[in-house]
């Protein structure tokens, strides 16, 4: 075998072990593991929506008024909508659009929120007066109520809710980072990593960052479920995706003329929010255990 | 005297909300190329202080270095930018910091670790690099080398963790290592073993050791040269040999154990200590517990003084010659 290999071979196995390790410790959480099944199932509904859905032409347009307002059957596994839409097929792709913009959200969030924090927390003093006080400004709404103002303010449209979203979620990540590198900095590692010649931004992204990230990714986790809530919520106000976007809030919303006759229609996506804000919290909190030893259990 | 490493008038205050406090105040120390010279002192006399400062990785809203020199080669590390002194950091002087336990970085392998040091300071392609860490390893004489390239630190003992610290604080070949308390936290059997690796390594490498340590028996084991720090200033330096058989300055006589303290003595520090009479109120800042002092202590602040030609003590007694015939007498 040659040199080359073994090395690989060594540090493959390595990273088989860590996965392993995860693995062991989610399994040791059956919510957790159940949850993360659940956001796998998801995924894969979210990507094959259009395919799987029955009635492909009801996720937008399409109007049927013989069907309308028809209780949950063997065709209309959900039941119908007022125009004769098939709910099912409605809330299946309602799962990719839900999911498309939380995770969009929490990405752009992350990418906004986490090198701000990083160098308010590396750079202490002015550079970080700034960036905290502006990250201020942002947290002394509540995110929901900032949201509606941006959202309110650009015009309600799905991708406006995203970027209000965005603009309200951002300031929590970089307090977070920068709460973390500011303990972290001092470390004595860091200071190793300085005496022997490493340049600050190597320091920054190499030394500090992995070891404040994990806190981070239980946040995003705990986020997604969070965005997608509050999505719905502006959905629900009329502020987030307009009609015939089958978005899970903007279905309840229109539902609510019809909540007496016709129960079915807003309680299938109701639930569809609730499995996957449920899941996505108890992911989160899943990885707040296995990535932080401190409470691990076993 | 050659001028390899060269301290020259060198005061460090720090600020605090009593106002400013003299830290280091060191008027000459000299290393020369290839010897290992132990500074020993107290907690809290300024050995970290003075290892920091040379690297210039002092905390600088608190330290502030009012005035003097580091000379390295013919260079004033504390004239330098900040771009030229990153360029002396690990690749002509480096550092062993005192804890290995949190020396090292929990999220990458020690591989890692080195590699990245390597990397970035030798521009090695990946292969190099890694390489490069395999023999550094070997170098500090780790055990199952490959395995331990990819290991992380937590699964390292302490004395593991202090070689691989060792191996990347050598690994950009640095001709200057400044070990503060390498030893620290370790238990005796591999304290023994770190010092015996930095003594083989010295020997094998050629680089110059500054060794801190607040032991004094550890630094006889290491270093041909001590130099006693006591509140900042060097109170004492000499060979080994002298400072272990002939100390002079009182302060390192009760360092190193071979005088009881006197009951009078202790009773004179007691009430001063009532009266909240402190060192800093006399110009020797030894003036307090010392067990020898004179008027003269009181008003005059002592230099160092030559005894022999490689023995200088900071005392009056060693001025005026007093020393006492008990010292010549105490064989170890």
């Amino acid at each position: 075998m040659s040199k080359k290999s073994i090395y690989f071979n060594v540090l493959m196995k390595r990273k088989l072990e860590t996965l392993k390790e995860y693995l062991y410790l989610l399994k040791q959480n059956k919510l957790t593991f159940a949850a993360l099944i659940i956001i796998l199932f998801l995924i894969i509904i979210a990507i094959i929506a259009p395919i799987i859905a029955p009635f492909p032409s009801h996720i937008y347009g399409s109007v049927n008024p013989q069907d309308k307002l028809l209780p949950p059957s063997q065709v209309y596994l959900f039941g119908t909508d007022e125009m004769g839409r098939d709910i099912f097929s409605r809330v299946l792709y309602g799962t990719r659009i839900s999911l498309l913009a939380s995770l969009t959200s929490v990405v752009m969030g992350l990418l906004i929120g986490v090198p701000l924090g990083l160098m308010a927390g590396f750079y202490s003093g002015f550079i970080d007066e700034i960036i905290m006080r502006i990250a201020d400004m942002f947290l002394s709404f509540p995110p929901l109520l900032l949201a509606m103002a941006i959202a309110a303010f650009l015009g309600p449209s799905l991708q406006n809710a995203v970027i209000a979203l965005i603009i309200s979620w951002w300031p929590w990540y970089t307090r977070l980072v920068r709460g973390q590198v500011v303990s972290i900095k001092e470390r004595e590692f860091v200071r190793a990593a300085h005496a022997i010649g490493t340049p600050s931004w190597q320091i920054m992204f190499k030394h500090i960052l992995p070891n404040c990230i994990s806190p981070v990714i239980v946040q995003a986790s705990l986020d997604l479920g969070g965005i997608i809530l509050t999505l719905a919520a502006l959905s629900f106000l009329g502020l987030g995706a307009q009609a015939p976007i089958p978005e899970w809030g903007l279905i309840i919303n229109t539902s609510r003329t019809y909540f007496l006759k016709a129960w079915w229609y807003g309680i299938f996506p109701g639930m569809a929010i609730f499995i996957t804000v449920l899941c996505f919290n108890l992911l989160g909190d899943g990885l707040r255990e296995v990535l932080d030893p401190k409470t691990k259990k076993y | 005297m050659s001028n390899y490493f060269e301290i020259k008038d060198l005061k460090i205050n720090f600020e605090t909300s009593e106002g400013i406090k003299n830290v280091i105040n060191i008027n000459e120390l000299n290393l020369h190329k290839g010897e290992t010279l132990g500074v020993v002192g107290e907690s809290g006399s300024g050995k970290s202080v003075l290892a920091m400062s040379i690297l210039r990785i002092l905390p600088s809203p608190p330290a502030l270095i009012e005035r003097g020199e580091v000379i390295f080669k013919g260079r004033d590390l504390l004239k330098l930018r900040e771009n030229e002194i990153q360029k002396v950091r690990g690749k002509d002087i480096s550092m062993i910091f005192q804890d290995p336990m949190s020396t090292l970085n929990p999220v990458f392998t020690v591989g890692q670790q080195i590699m990245n040091v390597v990397r970035h300071n030798k521009h090695l392609s990946k292969k190099n690099a890694e390489e490069e860490a395999l023999k550094m390893i070997k170098l500090v004489k780790l055990p199952d080398a490959k395995n331990t390239l990819h290991k992380y630190p937590n699964e390292l003992s302490g004395g593991q963790r202090q070689r691989v610290i060792i191996a990347i604080a050598l690994s950009c070949g640095a001709e200057l290592l400044i070990a503060d308390e390498p030893t620290r936290n370790l238990d005796v059997t591999i304290q023994a073993g770190i010092l015996k690796l930095i003594n083989e390594l010295k020997k094998e490498l050629k680089i110059t050791v500054l060794f801190i340590a607040n032991n004094v028996n550890i630094v006889f084991i290491v270093s041909g040269r001590v130099a006693v720090l006591y509140r900042g200033k060097i109170i004492e330096v000499g060979t080994s040999q002298e400072i272990k058989r002939k100390p002079i300055h009182p302060y390192t006589r009760r360092l190193l154990g071979i005088t009881p303290v006197d009951r009078k003595i202790s009773n004179l520090i007691k009430a001063d200590f009532k009266k909240e009479i402190s060192s800093d109120d006399f110009a020797c800042s030894y003036f307090c517990k010392c067990e020898k002092r004179m008027e003269i202590c009181k008003k005059n602040s002592p230099t160092l003084t030559r005894v022999s030609n490689t023995h200088w003590v900071n005392c009056h007694r060693a001025i005026n010659r007093e020393v006492d015939n008990e010292s010549s007498s105490i064989s170890h």
